[in-house]
């Protein structure tokens, strides 16, 4: 489904010879790669979600590398890619509500549609306590954990996770939840970890693979 | 779900971003208005000026005795007595003007006339006709038709306007620029953006446009009060001139096309897809 071969996504020059990145997520899968920092994957998930087009090497999206996709071709992939976490916060001059459902609304999905499936949301995950909160108010993880609702409101083909446990987050259970649960719908997971967390014990089915050499 | 509002949903295009667009409007606004009446105040109505040439033929018609009438009934301001240098230049902006020719070119028979300016509004109002009825005058009326010069300078100084006003929303849209492309990132089309901006653009406007007419409507009026504005200024600002629907209605459509313009290249410029 999505291939990075051999892939730098550094700035540097040719002499600093950066390391290249390379894997393979299978369509259905989940695939934990586990990055030395936050900015490494940002950049990944960046590249990933049509965003950033700023690498050397090959990145091939359904087979096709994703520079010769045509416009039209990036803005389907991308309403198909959703992402949470990473440098992309919530819109802080509108209600929290109206961030979750922000991008269905965009997609002209009807309110009583849009309304349906946020109170589902609300009600599987235990939501009532934040949604109604300020933005400003809210927590690191509760701000994770809102974000990961937003991604996957949309139900993506392919959901990409950053970082989205952390040691000690009374979240954690919650964010589990809905992973196991888009997992047994087949959604293909790409979860960048820089914070070395474990997912081995929490998670079943998936394929970790270290990235230690990207800078 | 109480909380399921259906007002400020979108990040762009917010109440609470709307005070920048709405001064630099009724800025541009108030000064177009002020720049047009400096350049065309005395133009915008074919009977704004009156001249009266007074013959000096009959013993005590001279200018003394004239000013003595006028000031005798209490006309201390609203005219002018055209000094005769000046005369020449007089002719080319009035109607019919074989008679003053014929005053200046028989001067065996006729002694040189006084030219007395007077504005439209204080000639009506102070009934020069009946103060004149003893003697002999001539009433003249300036051919006030708008000079191609006085257009083009107020053409030129109005896009310097409208650049200012460009340049303004030009860097508030940067403000938005973040919230553009993260849009654009979920899916949203220009058409969609170019919607949400456009209903800034035009509340930003007509609000704007509305605040600056009303300064000016407000300043003049109570100019008015206490001074003698050309009557046909003060009709041009209170819309009671044919001649103030077209300029305003014309000025608005301005003011909005310039700003979908800067938009929707700014827009463009944002939304772009780059693959290096």
């Amino acid at each position: 489904m999505l291939n990075f071969d051999l892939v730098n996504i550094t700035n540097e020059t040719q002499l600093a010879k950066p390391d290249s990145l390379s894997f393979k997520l299978k369509t259905s899968s989940t695939l934990v790669l586990e990055t030395k920092n936050l900015s490494t994957s940002n950049k990944i998930a960046k590249l990933s979600a049509l965003r950033n087009f700023q690498y050397s090497g090959k990145i091939t999206l359904y087979e096709k590398e994703i520079r010769s996709l045509k416009n039209q071709e990036i803005i389907n992939y991308r309403n198909k890619i959703s992402v949470a976490g990473g440098d992309e916060s919530l819109f802080n001059n509108i209600s929290i509500i109206n961030n979750l459902v922000f991008t269905l609304r965009i997609r002209k999905v009807s309110e009583k549609t849009i309304k349906k499936r946020l109170e589902e949301l609300v009600l599987w995950l235990d939501l009532n306590n934040i949604i109604y909160k300020e933005l400003d108010s809210l927590n690191e993880h509760e701000l994770k954990l809102l974000q990961i609702v937003k991604a996957i409101i949309t139900n993506p083909t392919i959901l990409i996770l950053i970082n989205p446990l952390t040691l000690g987050s009374s979240f954690n259970a919650k964010i589990l939840k809905l992973m196991n649960g888009l997992i047994s719908y087949k959604t293909t997971l790409l979860i960048l970890e820089s914070h070395n967390y474990n997912y081995q014990s929490v998670l079943e089915n998936l394929e970790i693979q270290k990235l230690n050499s990207i800078i | 779900m109480s909380l399921f509002n259906q007002h400020d949903i979108w990040p762009i295009a917010r109440f609470n971003n709307y005070k920048f667009g709405i001064l630099c409007t009724s800025i541009i606004t108030l000064f177009s208005i002020l720049g047009f009446l400096y350049l065309n105040g005395d133009n915008l109505n074919l009977n704004s000026k009156v001249i009266v040439a007074v013959s000096q033929n009959d013993a005590h018609k001279n200018i003394n005795s004239i000013v003595n009438i006028l000031e005798k009934n209490r006309i201390n301001y609203g005219y002018k007595i055209i000094p005769e240098a000046e005369i020449s230049e007089l002719l080319i902006g009035l109607e019919n003007t074989a008679s003053i020719t014929k005053y200046l070119f028989n001067k065996d028979n006729y002694t040189f006339p006084v030219f007395i300016e007077f504005n439209y509004k204080a000639y009506y109002k102070f009934d020069i006709d009946n103060i004149f009825k003893d003697i002999t005058f001539n009433m003249y009326i300036v051919d006030n038709s708008l000079s191609v010069i006085n257009i083009l300078i107020y053409v030129a100084y109005f896009i310097f306007l409208i650049l200012a006003l460009a340049l303004s929303n030009i860097f508030f849209l940067k403000l938005d620029k973040n919230y553009i492309q993260v849009m654009s990132y979920y899916g949203a089309n220009r058409s969609l953006l170019m919607r949400l901006l456009f209903r800034r653009i035009i509340f930003n406007s007509i609000l704007g446009f509305i605040l600056g007419w009303l300064i000016i409507f407000i300043l003049l009026n109570i100019l008015n009060l206490t001074n003698a504005i050309a009557l046909n200024t003060i009709d041009f600002i209170n819309l009671k001139n044919n001649n103030s629907y077209f300029y305003f209605l014309t000025l608005i459509v301005t003011i909005l096309y310039s700003q979908y313009i800067v938009v929707l290249m700014m827009l463009k410029k944002y939304m772009r897809i780059k693959i290096e």
